[in-house]
């Protein structure tokens, strides 16, 4: 049989076209196929296959038999969804920890399309980071090689962060200044928690080993801070907004199993910050000068003040047209327009709904941090006035102590210098009964004294006690 | 023999993928249109025109995996309709015959097949080779010429294997006939 088709097969293996022959049957065909061209349709098609089939799909159904492909595929499965789902829960020193940072995180962050996505994304690596830390810190195992690579990988993503804004700069002023405070807020909750762990840590005697990630997160948090741009009233409302309905679709979500002190806790502060819309809304619009006055008792009674404030206000605003120019001088004068004033106080906000957030969703925050610390309940008018008395009696207290003590660090000094003009400031809020400004000044105190009370505390109370007497003894 | 083909794969574009199967089979298909034409000019017009039928099937958007069959499948309905223009009587007096005898080699196996090729001397076979009726012409080329494999002729000739082997025995055993009675053609 061999022999015979071998034998037929050299004699046929004659038979063969010319190289001319060849040649023309070739231009006649391609010029058939050039008078009847592929429909574009179908071209276009093609191409869209062309680019899919280049996937990993495409490769594995290129490969032959059922059996192997399925075996291709359960495996490129293993590959694309298991590892990575698996990746999620590792820390620093697992085996899957890259498989997390350099192919979940990156594939996420190539998905973020908007610069405001990328930003957002780049903050919740930082928190990410500084959650594995905080785990293994709790395990005994944080080295000091993963503690810098966590301080690396926070500057890291602080700089994609810082990028990501400037982008949205060229664009956007009034987003890049809306993804600075959230990224300032986002530090502030991760720096809150940080500070508290290592309380408890010393409190319970324990080495604490994140110091240095605490404060390399310090530091980008002041950065962040003091770079923080000022947005448009009207953006930043909508972001507000934005934030507190994720705000509540959360608690929504989470409350069947919150206990129920968390719960009110945390519905307290939503209505809190509502509370603090309407009077933003309604100390844009009251009139040059007019302090906004509503309450903080309810919802519903500050909701209908502002209502009415704002009617009123249009009808002032309108009659007393031909003053505007005057107004203008007087708002320079006192320094904050009302529209900066809503501004600040929307500020204030978006943070507090921010760390709620926060609050809400990281279990390890929860743990670590009181609410309270986190967003301190508003305090009513009464309250506040309360407070403010409370703090002018702290700080005259204050003050008049160290007044003459002169041996103190440069930062001491700085910080008794703002609570120095902290206090003129409620001073004046008190005096005026500017319960807006009494409450930011309040909080800018809170934040303020304890860290320069920290600051000197022995030397103070040293010199407080000799220092006194021996000054005043020659003098006497 | 009819192993993977080399003929593009999935991934490449269509007109590429046809041009592809045009070099890398043309000269296959010419040798087998010669063949069952004997006429170059006929058999060249036969690959042209097969190639421009499939080129249109592609355009109307019908995909082909493999080329190689589908290719024979239509230069062999070109050939039978070349056949059926010169020679229609002669076509259906050999096909009526068959149709008589066929199904009775049941037992007909590849190797009896082997064995009677065996027998025959295939440099002197292929000169005879245009002594046969296409019928079986067509088998032979297909074949050992072309290498196809008896169920690829049977998909490709619309009959059932069984014919094939039957057809194939009957065509080498008129092949012999004719070469023992004309020795030299």
């Amino acid at each position: 049989m061999k022999k015979f088709s071998e034998k037929l097969n050299k004699e046929a293996e004659r038979i063969v076209m010319s190289r001319s022959e060849k040649n023309d049957l070739k231009d006649r065909l391609l010029a058939y196929m050039e008078y009847h061209p592929l429909p574009t349709a179908l071209k276009s098609e093609e191409q869209k296959e062309h680019t899919q089939s280049f996937g990993w799909v495409g490769y594995i159904s290129a490969i032959p038999g059922y059996q192997l492909r399925s075996a291709a595929m359960s495996f490129a499965l293993l590959l694309a969804v298991v590892v990575p789902l698996a990746a999620e829960r590792t820390v620093p020193g697992d085996v899957l920890y890259p498989v997390k940072v350099r192919f979940n995180e990156e594939i996420r962050s190539s998905l973020s399309f908007s610069p405001y996505d990328k930003v957002e994304w780049e903050t919740k690596r930082i928190e990410r980071r500084l959650a594995e830390a905080r785990l293994l810190a709790d395990e005994g195992k944080l080295t000091d090689e993963v503690q810098a690579d966590v301080v690396s990988a926070v500057k890291e993503h602080s700089e994609a962060v810082e990028e990501g804004i400037e982008e949205l700069r060229k664009n956007d002023s009034d987003e890049a200044a809306i993804a600075e405070i959230s990224f300032a807020a986002s530090l502030e909750v991760q720096s809150e928690v940080l500070e508290s762990e290592r309380v408890k840590n010393d409190e319970e005697g324990r080495e604490n080993t994140t110091d240095l990630i605490a404060s390399a997160v310090e530091e980008v948090k002041d950065k962040a801070v003091e770079k923080e741009g000022k947005p448009s009233f009207d953006k930043l409302l909508g972001k507000v907004e934005q934030e507190s309905t994720a705000a509540y679709e959360l608690f929504f979500s989470i409350e069947e199993f919150t206990s129920d002190d968390n719960k009110a806790d945390i519905e307290v502060r939503l209505s809190d910050a509502e509370n603090k819309i309407t009077l933003a809304i309604a100390t844009r619009n009251a009139p040059v000068g007019e302090i906004a006055t509503s309450t903080m008792d309810t919802a519903t009674t500050t909701e209908s003040v502002g209502v009415a404030d704002t009617s009123e206000e249009i009808a002032s605003a309108i009659s007393s047209e031909a003053t505007v120019a005057e107004e203008v001088v007087v708002e320079e004068v006192e320094g904050l327009s009302n529209e900066e004033k809503a501004i600040a106080l929307l500020r204030e906000v978006l943070v507090d709904i921010k760390k709620l957030i926060s609050f809400m969703t990281d279990i390890e925050v929860k743990e670590n941090v009181a609410i309270e610390d986190l967003v301190p309940k508003e305090l009513t008018d009464e309250e506040a006035l309360f407070k403010g008395q409370e703090w002018q009696v702290t700080l005259n207290e204050f003050i008049s102590t160290y007044s003459e003590v002169t041996e103190v660090t440069e930062a001491f000094l700085a910080g008794k210098n703002e609570l120095v003009s902290l206090k003129a400031k409620l001073d004046e809020a008190i005096n005026t009964n500017d319960l807006v400004t009494l409450r930011s000044t309040i909080r800018a105190i809170n934040a303020l004294y304890e860290n320069v009370e920290a600051l000197a505390p022995e030397v103070s109370g040293e010199t407080e006690a000799e220092a006194e007497p021996s000054e005043e003894d020659p003098a006497v | 023999m009819a192993g993977l083909e080399k003929t593009g794969n999935i991934a490449m574009g269509q007109e590429d993928r046809f041009l592809r199967a045009f070099d890398d089979y043309h000269d296959a298909l010419f040798r087998h249109a010669f063949l069952r034409l004997s006429d170059k000019d006929k058999a060249i017009d036969a690959v042209h025109d097969t190639y421009a039928k499939v080129w249109t099937y592609v355009r109307d958007g019908h995909k082909i995996e493999v080329f190689r069959p589908f290719l024979y499948k239509v230069l062999n309905n070109l050939i039978i309709d070349e056949y059926r223009k010169k020679r229609e009587s002669s076509l259906d007096a050999i096909l009526d015959q068959d149709g008589v005898d066929e199904g009775k080699f049941d037992e007909l196996q590849e190797n009896t097949i082997e064995a009677l090729a065996a027998t025959i001397d295939g440099r002197k076979a292929f000169e005879h080779l245009d002594s046969l009726p296409d019928e079986y012409r067509e088998v032979v080329i297909l074949r050992f010429v072309d290498g196809l494999g008896p169920k690829e002729i049977a998909e490709l000739i619309e009959e059932t294997e069984n014919v094939v082997s039957v057809r194939l025995y009957r065509a080498l055993a008129r092949l012999r006939k004719i070469m023992t009675t004309k020795p030299k053609k």
